[in-house]
């Protein structure tokens, strides 16, 4: 396993992971101009550590992965970030004490991997994506780069939810070395500041994921950070935009509140988090670490205005109907309480979950920070 | 080679890494797919279906170029194949699948094949394939070769066998064509070759262990049976030590289909095999007892009465009088035509109707007519010129005696006793009542008793016999008694009876094997050339316990040995009994195609003991066999994709095949046809023989003295000209075109009209051998015998139970009777090494991906209350062994194993083994004397009279290593 | 949810256990590629381990609720068992035939084995391919949705272009057979060998089959063998029913069965050695109402009535075990406006039976058509 955070005690995790919605400025990534973008530059620069935490959004059925994933640790990572005239280059680096290659002639074993996830919207009046893969008003851009025996495995995808990737071609290097006495990964990603789909300028939202190839991670089982905020040119980016992204940080609220509030307000109904189970596995986000990698501004605009970020549910055939007729052929339907959103006639999606709205700001506060502490 | 299956695969992985690659070149999309729901509907189901439907077409190849085949191997299935090819590569192959429905209420033939034949396409590019010409440059077996041209090879086995024949004569070359190239037309080949030399060419059958004598001493020739579309119709059929769900492939899917069509399936095995398991009945009968049961099973139907005796009369020899005196059948020559007992009206009549044919009288036998109280002599023997079975004719109205004793007055004036051989029968017999033999057999008394019924009731019966039976010692007579159950409950032709492997009546196809007699062959007894040329009579004294032998036998060792020695020197040379019926003294130079020498021959001796005696050993294959490894020059064969060839028998179906290489085949190395390469034998000896004749002048080096040729030489200066038929007959494909053109089963057909249909064509009516071949009708034996009254081929006419040669009886065998086993008692476990699922014998035992769907390496069977007693556990290596051998095997814990036996499914190469030491190491396989006798009536050495080498006679122990 | 169902039956009481299906399956799709070690068909000693080593116990298909189970992903080496390879070069050197890997499982390891104690032994064969379930596990457990059922036959495929080898797939199928290429990092399966079908050509697994256990057609269509047997008489019945997906590939379950020996070493009439209970296991408690139907029907045939299910079972004619409907197939092409007709164009016209085809009856079925000129003769001199 990685190397942890010192963990004392779960009030010094709290304290720690704490740290990262303490102050915006941790968030944001100040990337540095060159002339030339190439492996030195990039190992030279200084970098930014930021969290990674394990991400727990549906249950997914590999019973091998999910025992490992019960203990699963936050991880830290150190980040870099480059630009020129054409090119950004970052640098992703993080302790694993056990290097995994996925090996050619094995059917269960995985390979360490990262990857960098920008929104294709983002900037004055856009709205935050759903950091797992975007969602259907904000697809976005995931760089992927995996430890594969005998390939370069590494594939661009855009992406607006669960099982939505698609590969998208394009012109980038990454690379990944290991370092066998710091026992770290070096990733390093060298790609266009403008492709069709994607235009880095300002300051641009991004995210980092880790994969552990020996704790059976792939796909969302893995570490993801928050977004995080890169800020590319000399110019000053607006300041109505930075306000709304920097909302939440700091102590905001009273998490035990948060939590009677989420109760009162029948959240656990469909959610499950912490010790609130009652909710059938599925039915819903389960928001048992959606903490880590949410920011607030994030998990406000998803109380009050859900139907922005329609987060399209893991496969439906997971669930299917018993009590329906089957067709000719012996097939059930799809059980539909397990999808998350309604298709209105002209296919615009809608969240299932009600708008919370009329809740009081210092509510949505505390229920914030009472989700900022799942993680 | 042009192209490996290396190089094969990586062309197949082009368009597999496609699938890694394409997606990340094609179809880039900057707007994500959502799928809704998967199982509904699916945006782009085109890429991955596009991709497999390419792969699919690449297999196939273009139908036009395809090729069809069989696999001319010693599994005699004969199956019709569709050879895929691609770029001149074969990919896959695919039964053809379209034979006919011969009959709209009998399932048909389709789709024949099993799954060796389904992979040769793999192991025809294996790396042991042989490439090209290779010639010895260490020591024999060491592994040493040298590639040498077609030229160099050609020249030295021609020079060798040239100069064999000019300084031991014809008999000094040995020249064989092994199990693993078993057809008409391929083979006939290298046995043209021989025959065309002079050389010794054992017989394959004796040679291999597959010969039915103790069949042929029933019914006149030993490969009988029906095509195997008959087991749908029967209401009983029974599987004697045969296992059709493992060894029949092709034909098994008749044994369920007539169990759903209302049969009843009975297996008599030692062990629950993969056919038992879905039997009505099972019978479990110990190693080698099978003779006890069959005895059994005859008393049991004589006692109850179960027996058909109208029919016994007229069919079988059981009414022949036996003198009990001397146990010999009461001839015409023994008694006095002038006795008012003697039937004098009949054999006047006889007299006349013979139209002054010769009666010999020495094979002419006797019974009580009941109808008027007197001998008479029964039409149909050897020796009478009447060769009717009728009993009812003009001029003759017998109705012979089945019991009684009677006195009859001999020339001399002397009086003896006569009995009908029935009685004597009923008394062996009545030695083994099932109560007796169940402690023996296992096999439960009742068990007996509705065995005895299930043959004798239902309408249509048969017994199946298997190989395994004849590989005991005494499975002369174990044949003999099984193969003798059925005719007492009338069972011929429509009704069933008894199968061993039936065999078409192909003529014409001496036009590519013979030479219009003018060259008699020097075919001589596999079994007994083998054993000497492998000195295995030293097993037989290091296996055999004297007690026990003497036991069973009622003779010593040394007793027993002295007399196969006498009976051996009787039997050497051109001298010897009939004409040359083994050879060994003079043979040095060894010409061999597709022959498992070492992997197939028993015992402990006998590969060193060959290796001496043989001084040049040219060997002919497509693949590197374990016995290759000894050779002193390879020659690479083409395999059965690639050659031009025919195949109809043996008999399990009415069509011939025809092998068709794919057009525009790439040449795997320098592989050529057997025909090819006999071809540049030939010429290359007449060239060298002609140059030394035109030096010197001399006759002697272009006319070999050999008084088995008309001429009294073997000609070398027309030596081409002969084998080639005047060039006509060169290659492969000559051959295939001469025998279409000259077997009249095979009319009307072409090439093209056998490839038309995919490779096969339907035998004509003429095919069947004593029973008509119906267009709609499954085959089965002896239907001209029962209803047009046909003698059988033997010395009474008739189907015999009694054998009155001076051994026989001295060995108490006069009538069907049994033995036990001779196998030692101090070593616990019968080694049975039946057929295996996996490999036909040898062939295909190395397939990789055979391999790997059995344990990849030899395994032994071990029953798992005997493996517990021995600390063994399944998968661990184990050591078996006895007084001769050992050999070790991965453990393979079997609960249908019985107690007392080790299965080993044989085959297996020794060069899979520990120390090169394969499981026949300890394997010793004597000589029955009964099988060594010659030349009583019908018991004359040649294709239906002669011994087999044995597999099950030996006993061993086991322990874990 | 297709609009039709392409389904397979396979009576086990025909089945004599010879693997042709399993190898010419190999030679059909999986020898290369990263396919060894698949078996996308296998056959398996029955009671056994199977392959993969206790597929049974691994997990996947459906709760009672309808919900996806966990499941897990067997190991190559220890459950599915690797394709060893061997040393044919070095028999060029004298040297011994072995395996380059140690021999610790593979896919019929336990062949012949069953259970039980001699004289009682028992075993019979399931062969097994991809079941093309109604409501696939796999595909359900595929959290990138790339595993999908072909509307027109309901063939369940693994899009290898968006499969990014996650393997929840494999967990999801409680029968395994859905298989990581290592190779591709991709997922791959029996694919019910469409490009045959399309084409005139039954699966080869099913085609090639000798013991003539496998019919071959569309569930919808009643003249159909496949139809009568599974509708019409119901002797024909998924496997492990309760893992939930279910399967269209049915089973006619194990009635052919040698009676058992008491100590005496007599037969016990009417007694069967394979435990029904196993039975119930494999084949639900429909297993009891289908093995009396067969008994029933055999008795009829015994004394001589007429029994349609008798017929279909014994398979007179092996081309009548096929109904592909190729017409439909190319309507299907065409409606879709499928680019590519050369994957369309019959290869073989004697299994085009089908609803939406007429029975084309053929006497004597041309083989091979076009019959190319032969090769010019070579003469004896090889080597000139």
């Amino acid at each position: 396993m990685k190397k942890y955070l010192t963990l004392l005690a779960l009030s010094s995790l709290v304290v720690v992971s704490n740290a990262s919605t303490e102050d915006f400025n941790d968030d944001l990534i100040e990337a540095k101009q060159v002339t030339k973008i190439d492996e030195s530059t990039l190992s030279s620069i200084e970098t930014k550590k930021i969290i990674l935490y394990p991400q727990y959004t549906v249950h997914l059925n590999d019973k091998d992965a999910n025992k490992k994933l019960q203990n699963a640790k936050p991880i830290e990572a150190e980040v870099g970030v480059v630009y020129n005239k054409k090119d950004i280059g970052i640098v992703i680096k993080w302790n694993d004490e056990t290097k995994s290659i996925q090996p050619s002639m094995t059917t269960n074993k995985f390979g360490d991997g990262t990857s960098v996830e920008f929104p294709t919207v983002y900037g004055k009046g856009k709205t935050l994506a759903y950091i797992g893969m975007g969602d259907s008003n904000h697809p976005v851009m995931v760089y992927l780069k995996k430890a594969v025996e005998g390939k370069d495995y590494k594939k661009a995808f855009i992406s607006e939810g669960f099982g939505t990737m698609t590969e998208v071609q394009e012109k980038y290097n990454f690379t990944m070395k290991y370092d066998e006495n710091k026992k770290e990964w070096t990733a390093i990603l060298v790609k266009p500041l403008k492709t069709q789909d994607l235009i880095l300028s300002g300051l641009v939202p991004v995210a980092f994921a880790v994969w552990d190839g020996d704790s059976l991670n792939r796909d969302g089982n893995k570490m993801i950070s928050s977004w995080k905020f890169v800020k590319l040119g000399k110019s000053n980016p607006d300041t109505s935009y930075i306000k709304y992204i920097s909302y939440g940080y700091g102590e905001i609220g009273n998490h035990q509140k948060g939590k009677e509030l989420m109760i009162q307000n029948g959240c656990n109904g469909c959610h499950r988090f912490d010790d609130q189970t009652s909710a059938p596995e599925g039915l819903a986000p389960n928001l048992s670490k959606i903490g880590g990698y949410s920011n607030p501004i994030y998990l406000k605009e998803s109380i009050i205005n859900p139907n922005d970020v329609v987060i399209k549910n893991l496969n439906i055939n997971r669930h299917y109907n018993k009590s329906a007729d089957r067709d000719k052929n012996g097939a059930y339907p799809n059980n539909d309480m397990y999808t998350w959103y309604i298709k209105s006639e002209k296919g615009k999606l809608q969240s299932k979950m009600p708008p919370y709205s009329h809740l009081s700001e210092q509510d949505i506060n505390d229920i914030i920070t009472y989700l900022k502490t799942l993680k | 080679m042009a192209i490996s299956r290396r190089d094969f695969l990586k062309i197949m992985s082009t368009t597999g890494v496609a699938v890694g690659t394409v997606s990340s070149e094609a179809f880039a999309k900057s707007k994500a797919v959502v799928v809704e729901d998967p199982r509904a509907s699916y945006p782009n189901s085109s890429f991955v279906e596009n991709m497999y439907r390419k792969e699919f077409a690449y297999t196939y190849g273009k139908k036009e170029e395809h090729g069809t085949a069989y696999h001319c191997v010693n599994c005699q299935g004969n199956c019709a194949w569709d050879v895929w090819v691609q770029n001149g590569i074969v990919t896959r192959e695919n039964q053809v699948a379209n034979y006919p429905l011969l009959n709209p209420k009998i399932p048909d033939a389709n789709p024949r094949g099993c799954n060796k034949g389904v992979q040769h396409s793999q192991v025809m590019y294996e790396k042991d394939r042989v490439l090209y010409p290779m010639k010895r440059v260490g020591k024999r077996g060491e592994g040493k070769w040298k590639r040498i041209s077609w030229d160099e090879a050609i020249a030295e086995v021609a020079t060798r066998i040239y100069e064999t024949m000019l300084t031991k004569g014809p008999a000094g070359n040995y020249i064989h064509v092994g199990a693993g190239m078993l057809t008409e037309a391929r083979a006939a080949s290298g046995k043209r070759l021989g025959t065309l030399l002079g050389a010794v060419r054992p017989y394959i059958a004796s040679y291999v262990g597959d010969m039915f004598p103790g069949v042929s001493l029933v019914y006149g020739e030993g490969n009988i049976g029906f095509s195997y579309d008959f087991v749908y119709t029967a209401n009983v059929q029974i599987w004697w030590g045969q296992d059709p769900n493992k060894t029949r492939i092709p034909d098994a899917h008749w044994v369920w289909e007539g169990k759903y069509n209302g049969g009843k399936v009975i297996v008599i095995t030692p062990d629950f095999n993969a056919t038992a398991k879905g039997a009505d009945l099972w019978v479990p009968v110990r190693a080698g007892y099978d003779g006890f049961l069959a005895m059994s099973i005859i008393n049991e139907i004589i006692q109850k009465k179960l027996y058909k005796a109208n029919f016994i009369k007229v069919f079988t020899d059981l009414p022949f009088l036996v003198r009990l005196d001397n146990k010999k059948l009461l001839r015409l020559s023994d008694i006095d035509k002038n006795d008012s007992m003697f039937d004098k009206k009949v054999f006047h009549v006889m007299e006349e109707k013979a139209h002054g044919k010769e009666f010999e009288e020495d094979a002419v036998f006797l019974s009580y007519n009941l109808k008027n109280g007197k001998f008479t002599i029964m039409p149909g023997s050897e020796g009478n010129p009447i060769k009717t079975l009728r009993l009812k004719d003009l001029g003759w109205d017998i109705d012979p005696a089945l019991e009684g004793v009677y006195e009859v007055k001999l020339k001399d004036g002397s009086k003896v006793k006569v009995t009908p051989a029935f009685e004597l029968l009923k008394a062996e017999a009545a030695k083994f009542p099932a109560e007796k033999t169940f402690k023996l057999t296992n096999v439960h008394p009742k068990i007996v008793e509705q065995l005895a019924k299930d043959i004798a009731l239902p309408k249509v019966a048969f017994i199946s016999m298997g190989f395994t039976i004849g590989k005991y010692f005494n499975g002369i007579l174990t044949q003999r008694a099984i193969a003798s159950i059925t005719p007492l409950c009338g069972r011929l032709g429509p009704y069933g009876g008894f199968n061993s492997e039936n065999e078409w009546s192909i003529s014409g196809l001496a036009k590519i094997s013979g030479f219009a007699g003018k060259y008699k062959e020097r075919f001589a007894s596999g079994f007994v050339s083998e054993f000497v040329l492998g000195n295995m009579m030293e097993d037989f004294d290091k296996l055999y316990e004297e007690d026990t032998f003497k036991e069973v036998t009622g003779m010593s060792k040394e007793e027993y040995k002295k007399k196969v020695n006498e009976m051996l020197a009787k039997s050497e040379g051109d001298k010897g009994i009939g004409h040359g019926k083994s050879y060994w003294k003079d043979i040095e130079t060894f010409l061999l195609f597709a022959d498992a020498r070492f992997r197939r021959n028993k015992g402990s001796t006998y590969k060193k003991a060959f290796l001496e005696k043989a001084k040049f050993i040219a060997y002919i294959d497509f693949r590197m066999s374990d016995f290759a490894n000894y050779a002193d020059i390879i020659l690479p064969a083409k395999s059965h994709y690639e050659v031009w060839d025919l195949r109809t028998n043996p008999g399990y179906h009415r069509f011939a095949n025809l092998a068709h290489p794919p057009t525009n085949l790439k040449p795997v190395g320098e592989a050529k046809s057997e025909w090819e390469i006999c071809t540049m034998i030939v010429e290359k000896i007449q060239e060298i023989a002609m140059k030394k004749y035109k030096e010197t002048g001399d006759q002697k080096y272009i006319k070999i003295p050999d008084p088995l040729s008309k001429t009294g030489y073997r000609d070398l200066d027309t030596l081409v000209e002969e084998y080639t038929i005047g060039g006509q007959l060169r290659t492969d494909r000559d051959a295939v075109e001469i025998a279409l053109e000259n077997t009249d089963q095979f009319k009307p057909n072409t090439i093209e009209t056998m490839f038309k249909r995919g490779g096969y064509l339907v035998l004509n009516e003429k095919a069947g051998k004593s029973s008509p071949l119906y267009p709609d009708k499954p085959y089965n034996v002896f239907e001209n015998n029962l209803y047009l009254y046909e003698r059988f081929e033997t010395l009474s006419g008739r189907i015999t139970y009694y054998v009155d040669d001076d051994l026989w009886i001295q060995q108490g065998a006069n009538v069907p009777t049994t033995k036990e086993p001779i196998r030692p008692r101090r070593f616990p476990f019968v080694l049975m090494t039946p057929h295996a699922r996996w490999s036909i014998h040898s062939t295909y035992k190395t397939s990789t991906l055979l391999l790997r769907l059995q344990r990849g390496k030899p395994y032994v069977m071990i029953n798992p209350e005997i493996a517990k007693k021995k600390g063994i556990k399944d998968g661990e290596e184990v050591r078996v062994f006895n007084s001769i051998g050992e050999f070790y095997a991965m453990a393979k814990v079997y609960p249908s194993c019985p107690k007392d036996t080790i299965i080993l499914e044989h085959g297996w190469e020794p060069f899979f083994y520990k120390g090169r030491k394969g499981h026949n190491e300890t394997v010793a396989s004597p000589l029955n004397l009964l099988e060594l006798s010659d030349g009583w009536g019908h018991l004359k050495f040649g294709g239906n009279w002669d011994g087999n080498q044995l597999g099950y006679e030996t006993s061993v122990d086991v322990e874990k290593v | 949810m297709s609009k039709r169902q392409l389904a397979m039956v396979m009576d086990l009481n025909k089945c004599i256990g010879c693997q042709t299906c399993t190898v010419a399956c190999k030679t059909q799709w999986t020898n290369r590629n990263g396919r060894e070690y698949m078996y996308w068909n296998n056959v398996e000693t029955h009671p056994g381990a199977g392959y993969p080593k206790n597929w049974m116990e691994a997990g996947g298909g459906f709760d009672q609720e309808g919900n996806l189970k966990d499941g897990i992903i067997p190991d190559m080496v220890l459950d599915y068992g690797v394709p060893w390879d061997y040393n044919h070069d070095e028999l060029f050197n004298g040297g011994l035939l072995h395996t380059k890997e140690n021999l610790e499982y593979g896919p019929n390891w336990d062949e012949d084995v069953g259970g039980g104690e001699y004289p009682n032994s028992y075993f019979f064969y399931i062969p097994r391919i991809c079941n093309h379930c109604s409501n696939p596990g796999c595909l359900a457990a595929c959290p990138r949705e790339a595993i999908f059922k072909r509307e027109q036959d309901g063939i369940v495929l693994v899009d290898l272009e968006r499969c990014q080898g996650y393997r929840y797939c494999i967990a999801g199928c409680p029968y395994k057979k859905i298989y990581f290429n290592p190779k591709i990092s991709k997922s791959e399966k029996c694919i019910f060998c469409f490009p045959r079908v399309e084409k005139g050509l039954p699966p080869a697994c099913a085609h090639q089959c000798v013991g003539r256990i496998r019919f071959v057609g569309f569930l919808d269509d009643e003249e159909g063998q496949v139809y009568k047997l599974v509708h019409k008489y119901k002797v024909a019945l998924p496997l492990r029913p309760d893992f939930g997906t279910q399967p269209n590939v049915y089973y006619v379950p194990p009635l052919f069965d040698a009676p058992k020996f008491d100590d005496k070493m007599d037969s016990i009439e009417n007694s069967r050695r394979v435990p029904i209970e196993y039975l119930e296991l494999l084949f639900g408690k429909e297993v009891h109402q289908a093995l009396d139907t067969l008994r029933k029907e055999m008795e009829k045939r015994a004394k001589g009535e007429e029994s349609e299910l008798m017929d279909i079972l014994i398979a007179y004619s092996h081309r009548d075990m096929f109904r592909l409907d190729n017409n439909y197939y190319q309507k299907e092409a065409v409606a879709k406006n499928l680019k590519g007709s050369e994957f369309f164009k019959v290869i073989d016209q004697r299994y085009l039976q089908g609803a939406n085809t007429k029975k084309v009856e053929i006497k004597d079925y041309t083989f091979h058509e076009k019959v190319l000129p032969l090769p010019p003769r070579e003469n004896g001199h090889g080597h000139h």
